[in-house]
């Protein structure tokens, strides 16, 4: 289902009647809307990406036991950390040995453990950064690193800086979309749009790793005439008492509700997919079955123009203890469903202009917590990215011998914002938005884009 | 790759900034590329230096160690030639890291503690080389070339200029000539608000200026539903309705608002406006949503303040500061308290580890809602560095940081890492206060008790000890699934396990000793017994290599005691015994209790007979059995206590000795500090001295009589807007939260210069500011369509010269539901948070307080809970103020989950079908519902069009196909509700 930009103004004019519309509450000076309500995005220089994919490994993952390959760390099993922990931290000096095996895969030779084989599959288009630093040390400064780009203050997340730009690519259909989000660690915070325009919050789709129905609430309890009868007393209200923008505004939203309501749940309806398919994200399988769910729904949310879509996993790879069966089985509820989204953007030829990302708040410490866990880690950890212009099969920067702080090439999670803003086509310097009397960056004073990682 | 240097001990996430500075783009250390291989190049260098340095040339080891160091690494972003000179930083002349960037001189000669350089070569502040630490010698290099002075000889060429941000020194002189900073001007007398025209003069005049006619008044429905709506946030009742159309004189018009001033439902409104701006939420939000039991209490201290009309000056000095000032009663000493709850209620990384952080951050988020909610100053800029736009310094942060951070706000921790507030106990009754140590004193007698009984339960049990060697279930090695039960009395220790009569095969308990002497030993098994036990316990005993297998029925009580005897065994010196119960093929539960083996050969222990054992154990079971019953008794009492002393989330001052100057943080950072500044008030504001001085406290009570000093240009004109802005739509000053450079110039003025002197000449009264407005004709003025072609003259209605439509609060559209529906309680709610545990999501359902309610509690929304992350999606998709946030003015914004919230919510359609049923009992045709429908959802008379499109819809397919006329009907209300007409002012 897509519609041109010409059935959207019949559309439109259909539904609002002889009313004049005009765009409402203008959103600042960088940006702009056309008659359509599609935005005409913000663009600093041309585009790599036209939308983001955040595969959200919320809990942190173990780059440890995935994409960090320590030969020393393995030699020194058991023995203490040759240097100090980091303040604050519960885990023992002892060193602990992923449990998994190493290898190298594809063409590039990436090392990666069997705990992600289908991931491993891709590796060759995959970048995997190893250098990635942030802050906090609990969950909920992390989580909002990571979505907000701050640690401590309300920000607008990355999706509403995104939206704020570039705006929608469907004008039915919102610009961000949070699938599966957690309530926990600020929740709402970590998709919200803080002091931008409250439209550049995220739609959610269902809650804390479970996409449930995946529908948006409350557009399915309302009826096509109910907007009719809305739309009358409205009409009859601005007719005798007079319209102004803000009345404009509200009619022009009951609209948008209306025509979302006719294209959200066809975009959003899964049971349109083959069964080839469905089988790619693992539907259907009782393990992998709502989070393959949630990327098929971010891969139809993308195909139809919203711009960043969150698929989280949920707070589940928080292993303080028993890191082999939670990790093992936080793989074997995402990996298929994840490599299926890969290898889905590939064949359908969305994904050199589709951003992904993998990771979560931070990584996990090389040493044990408990006798077979892992702390928090957000002193060195990895991501996994790829398409949208990403040079694939290549590893950038380092941890230390034991994948503890990231030494070489650091990038902080600025920088990561930074070079996702980049391959949108924004420059994370130049966009800003007034609030409290200052200009506000998703990046704040810092970010560097990681150009090495960038095709050229 | 093996890392090229010694393992890093970055602290950096620690030392880190503190997350969030401004955002303009300029100044800032470079983000340029510093790859290249740095290392070696360095080590390279030092190679070229003799061991033995102590006696050289400073410059000898300046160009040695340092200025190629700083070549390589450091003048790509910090030279004269750079692209973007980094942080305004140079290093490649000696002024340069003397006058220094941003963050202030780079090093200060000799003290190498103090040079932001060495912080940010150490990886502790910023990050500099940002490509990797430089190796540890480098920078111990660094720290001697500055302790030894810092020699440098590359000075500047003299028809160079250095370009710097720093150092930045405002003129004073100057910066107090912005309008903001000068005091009220008025030439008007003192009387001339007690007229209502006085307003309307000075509008006016600009219109005239502007040459603009005003619009006439206003119909007397829509006036009146303004009014109602502004003063109460609720509708006007139709009775009053009508009676205001048939006599819409000026004197019924004052009447009317000083009946809506005087009610309660003014208070209710007018609160809520306060804790937008209050950032008011029932739970702590962010990671760790902790629920804030007492924040009602400031609420509904709001509510009483604005009731009783009490001066703003003193409700701003009694947030600041009300634990510091003297109360005449405890009711004033309770409020005073909990007043302050207002610097306590903003949201915190309460799990933030780094606690000196943490405290920092609550310091930043209360200065800058100080200055935003009373000053409308932005001050958290200058925490990292001069405000770029208004005349306010790091030193005047940070001379304010100093008054917070002498305070108290947090107090200990709810969990490991995990900070919680202060709570602070709040003045009570003689009667409770009684009824409390009455209570407490029952408790110790009980207590008492419990512990006599207790200690004589172990003197028993000491007496009883049990002869031979004994090893309780507490000290065996336990395998799978056991319960620990105490259930049954008579045992050993204390208590025993049992195995739930589960997961056969996998449990098992080794009991293990060392046998001492060669002999025979008899093998005791302590249980208890029951027709559910097992019949068949496989008992298995190891004696060095021996093994015997055994059997025991726990189905037949102990023969002796709490114990059978199984078997007596030879054993040698030494033996190492394991006597295993498992519950492998077991038919009933297993109970472990204990193994004893006594040697029973050679001289027998002059222990207690067996028939002593027994009576002891026969008194232990009643002991027992008394202990369980005072128990009891306490959890009774403990039940029925009386209520608790009430807290309220208070601040205090630190005790003196922690009371202190703060230093300025460079960048903000933590790990980074500057000068101390002495507590006070911004530069800008005196010109004389700005420290307090004496200081006893921590200032916070200076602070509020600054802030609150009749001569203060902003406090009482940052308030007098805002009220202005909640009855006019717009403030004067359009910025209300901003009267600083970048916020707007005022409208008007001499009016808000006016008002303000007459707000504070009488009294800091709000109600007679309100009152003035409202009885001005520009609030009383009709609007216009926006094709009118006034509309085009002043677009932004900027003077006045007619109303704007607005949009009420959505606290008021949801009251105003429960009002057509007939359901409104109009009554308050106490302890809202009572039901919830230390979280918010754990929703303690044992709790005797009220359940756990939402949008569908009948009460005003101000009294629901207001849950950070939780706001409920109709609320929150009407621009409800985020609490979060600090809001002065709400946006109005309209997106699709607004009118999907609004048509398809299964609140509003409930009360859509209440107000219906409402409807259909006192009407009885379609005419009469239409007149009915108008007049309590829209508040005036119907059109023809109104009954047009209810006819037109009960005519449709759909409309038919319903299976009874209230849903009918209701679908008609609901579309009311979801109309701009409901949630609209015209």
């Amino acid at each position: 289902m897509k519609l041109n930009r010409r059935d959207c103004l019949v559309q439109s004019t259909w539904t609002t009647g002889a009313l004049a519309v005009t765009a409402s509450a203008m959103p600042a000076s960088s940006v702009w809307a056309n008659d359509s309500g599609v935005q005409i995005p913000v663009q600093h220089h041309p585009t790599k990406a036209k939308r983001v994919i955040f595969l959200f490994m919320h809990g942190g993952p173990s780059h440890v036991d995935t994409f960090d390959y320590k030969p020393r760390l393995i030699a020194d099993n058991g023995k203490d950390l040759p240097f100090e922990l980091p303040p604050q931290i519960s885990a023992k000096p002892t060193l602990l040995a992923s449990p998994w095996k190493w290898s190298q895969h594809g063409e590039a030779g990436l090392w990666a453990t069997d705990l992600l084989p289908e991931m491993n599959k891709h590796l060759d288009s995959l970048c995997v950064v190893r250098s990635m630093h942030t802050r906090g040390q609990s969950h909920g400064q992390a989580v909002g690193m990571v979505n907000t780009g701050s640690d401590n203050f309300v920000r607008p997340s990355v999706g509403a800086w995104i939206s704020y730009a570039l705006g929608a690519g469907h004008p039915d259909l919102p610009a961000h979309v949070a699938i599966a989000p957690a309530t926990a660690h600020g929740g709402p915070r970590n998709y919200g749009a803080a002091f931008l325009p409250a439209k550049h919050q995220a739609t959610v789709v269902g809650k804390n790793g479970q996409i449930g129905e995946g529908k948006i609430a409350y557009l399915d309890a309302a009826e096509g005439h109910q907007f009719d009868l809305v739309n009358q007393i409205n009409r009859g209200h601005v007719q005798s008492a007079g319209r102004d923008r803000a009345t404009d505004g509200a009619i022009e939203a009951v609209d948008l509700a209306n025509r979302m309501r006719g294209t959200a749940p066809e975009v959003m309806d899964l049971s349109e997919e083959t069964e080839a398919t469905k089988k790619l994200y693992g539907i259907g399988e009782k393990t992998t079955d709502s989070f393959g769910r949630s990327c098929l729904m971010a891969r139809r949310l993308a195909e139809s123009g919203v711009r960043f879509i969150t698929v989280s996993s949920g707070q589940v790879w928080d292993q303080h203890g028993n890191l082999k069966n939670g990790h093992q089985k936080n793989a074997a509820k995402t990996d298929l469903p994840i490599a299926g989204l890969f290898a889905d953007l590939k064949q359908r030829g969305l994904w050199e202009d589709t951003l992904v990302v993998w990771g979560g708040e931070f990584g996990r410490t090389p040493v044990v917590q408990g006798s077979n866990g892992r702390d928090h880690n957000p002193q060195g950890f990895s991501m996994v990215l790829g398409g949208g212009g990403i040079r694939g099969g290549i590893t950038y920067g380092e941890t230390d011998d034991y994948g503890y702080y990231a030494v070489r090439d650091r990038v902080h999670m600025h920088d990561l914002h930074a070079t996702m803003l980049h391959q949108l086509g924004i420059d994370h310097e130049r966009l800003t938005y007034p609030y409290a009397g200052r200009d506000f960056r998703l990046t704040d004073v810092h970010g560097r884009v990681v150009e090495e990682i960038l095709e050229s | 790759m093996k890392s090229p240097f010694a393992p890093p001990l970055f602290d950096n996430v620690i030392a880190e900034p503190i997350g969030d500075r401004c955002c303009s783009i300029a100044n800032r250390w470079p983000t340029a590329r510093w790859m290249l291989a740095f290392v070696w190049l360095t080590i390279g260098c030092a190679a070229m230096v003799p061991a033995d340095e102590s006696n050289e040339e400073s410059f000898d080891f300046f160009e040695a160690r340092i200025r190629p160091v700083l070549i390589e690494h450091c003048y790509e972003c910090h030279a004269k030639d750079s692209d973007d000179l980094g942080g305004s930083l140079r290093l490649d002349v000696k002024e340069g890291w003397e006058v220094g960037g941003d963050s202030g001189p780079a090093i200060r000669p000799g003290d190498p503690a103090a040079s932001e350089l060495m912080a940010a070569i150490r990886y502790e502040s910023s990050e500099m080389p940002p490509s990797g630490k430089l190796p540890d010698h480098v920078v111990r290099d660094f720290e001697k070339w500055i302790r030894d002075g810092a020699a440098d000889p590359r000075l500047m060429d003299e028809e160079e200029q250095l370009t710097s941000s720093q150092p930045k020194s405002f003129d004073w002189e100057q910066a107090r000539q912005f309008w903001a900073f000068q005091p009220p001007r008025s030439n008007e007398s003192p009387v001339a608000f007690d007229s209502d025209s006085a307003i309307d003069a000075y509008l006016q005049r600009r219109l005239d200026a502007e040459g603009l006619t005003a619009t006439p008044i206003a119909s007397p429905s829509v006036r009146l539903r303004r009014l109602a709506f502004d003063l109460t946030g609720l509708p006007p009742d139709p009775e009053t309705l009508r009676e205001f159309q048939a006599d819409p004189i000026d004197s019924h018009w004052r009447r009317l608002v000083d009946r809506y001033l005087a009610s309660t439902q003014f208070a209710e409104h007018w609160a809520r406006h306060w804790m937008d701006v209050a950032r008011y939420a029932d739970s702590n939000g962010s990671d760790f949503n902790a629920t804030h039991h007492d924040a009602w209490r400031y609420r509904d201290y709001l509510v009483r303040s604005f009731a009783d009309d009490m001066p703003i000056d003193r409700m701003i000095r009694e947030q600041i500061a009300g634990d510091l000032m003297p109360a005449s009663s405890d009711e004033d000493r309770r409020d005073k308290l909990v007043a302050t709850t207002f610097l306590m209620i903003g949201t915190k990384m309460l799990s933030e580890r780094n606690k000196t952080k943490l405290r920092m951050d609550v310091v930043d988020e209360q200065l800058d809602t100080v200055g935003r909610a009373f000053l409308g100053m932005t001050f958290g800029c200058a925490r990292c560095h001069d405000h770029k736009f208004d005349p306010i310094t790091t030193r005047d942060y940070y001379a304010m940081a100093g008054i917070f951070r002498s305070t108290r706000t947090l107090h200990g921790e709810s969990q490991q890492y995990v900070s919680t507030w202060k709570k602070t106990p709040l003045p009570i009754s003689m009667k409770h206060k009684e009824s409390i140590h009455a209570h407490e004193k029952s408790l110790q007698d009980l207590d008492q008790e419990i512990k006599a009984v207790e200690s004589e339960l172990k003197v028993l049990a000491e007496k009883t000890e049990l002869e031979g060697i004994t090893i309780d279930d507490v000290d065996a090695v336990r395998e799978g699934h056991w319960v620990e039960s105490t259930y049954k009395s008579g045992f050993v220790g204390k208590g025993y396990v049992h195995d739930e009569n589960r997961n056969k095969g996998e449990a098992s308990i080794r009991f293990a000793a060392v046998l001492p002497n060669a002999g025979r030993y008899e093998l005791r098994v302590h249980y208890n017994s029951s027709g559910n036990r097992a019949s068949n316990l496989p008992v298995t005993v190891q004696l060095n290599d021996e093994t015997h297998d055994l059997v025991l029925n726990q189905t037949v009580p102990p023969t002796t005691g709490t114990y059978s005897v199984l078997k007596d065994f030879e054993c040698e010196a030494e033996t190492q015994s394991q006597v295993t119960l498992s519950n492998r093929g077991t038919d009933g539960y297993v109970i472990a209790d204990a193994v004893q083996w006594v040697q029973v050969d050679g001289e027998k222990d002059p222990g207690e007979s067996d028939a002593e054992i027994e009576q002891n154990i026969a008194m232990r079971t009643t002991l027992t059995q008394t202990l369980k019953q005072l128990k009891s008794q306490r959890a009774d009492l403990v039940a029925n206590a009386p209520p608790p002393v009430p807290t309220a989330m208070a601040l205090a001052d630190l005790p003196s000795d922690e009371q202190e100057d703060c230093p300025i943080h460079i960048r903000g950072e933590v790990s980074n500090l500057g000068d101390i500044v002495p507590r006070g008030i911004p530069q800008v504001f005196s010109e004389s001295t700005t420290a307090f001085e004496p200081l006893e406290g921590s200032g916070r009570l200076e602070l509020a009589q600054w802030l609150t000093d009749p001569d203060h240009p902003l406090t009482a004109r940052v308030s007098v807007n805002r009220i202005w802005m909640h009855l006019m739509g717009e403030g004067l000053v359009r910025t209300v939260d901003n009267f600083g450079i970048r916020g707007e110039k005022p409208t008007h003025p001499e009016l808000l210069d006016a008002l303000t002197i007459d707000f504070v000449r009488n009294g800091w009264r709000q109600k007679r500011l309100i009152r003035n407005i409202v009885c001005s004709d520009a609030y009383s003025r009709s609007m216009v369509s926006d094709d009118d072609p006034r509309v085009s003259l002043d677009p932004e209605n900027r003077w006045r010269g007619r109303a704007v439509r607005r949009r009420i609060p959505a606290e008021a559209i949801r009251d105003a539901m429960l009002v057509a529906a007939g359901t409104l309680d109009p009554s308050g709610r106490e302890n809202l948070m009572d039901s919830y545990a230390t979280l918010v999501s754990q929703n303690n359902a044992n709790s005797k307080a009220t359940t756990k309610f939402g949008l569908d509690d009948p009460k005003r929304t101000i009294y629901l809970p207001l849950i950070r992350s939780e706001v409920p999606p109709l609320l929150a998709n009407l621009d409800a103020a985020d609490p979060d946030l600090l809001v002065g003015k709400r946006p109005t914004t309209n997106v699709p989950a607004q009118a999907l919230t609004l048509i398809g919510s299964p609140e509003v359609r409930r009360w859509a079908m209440q107000t219906t049923k409402r409807m259909m009992k006192e009407t009885t045709d379609d005419t009469q519902r239409v007149r009915w429908a108008c007049a309590v959802l829209f508040s005036r008379d119907p059109r023809p069009v109104d009954e047009q499109i209810l006819q037109a819809w009960l005519e449709s397919d759909v409309a038919k196909a319903m299976s009874s006329d209230e849903e009918r009907y209701r679908e008609w209300i609901a579309a009311m509700f979801a109309s701009t007409e409901f949630r609209f002012l015209d």
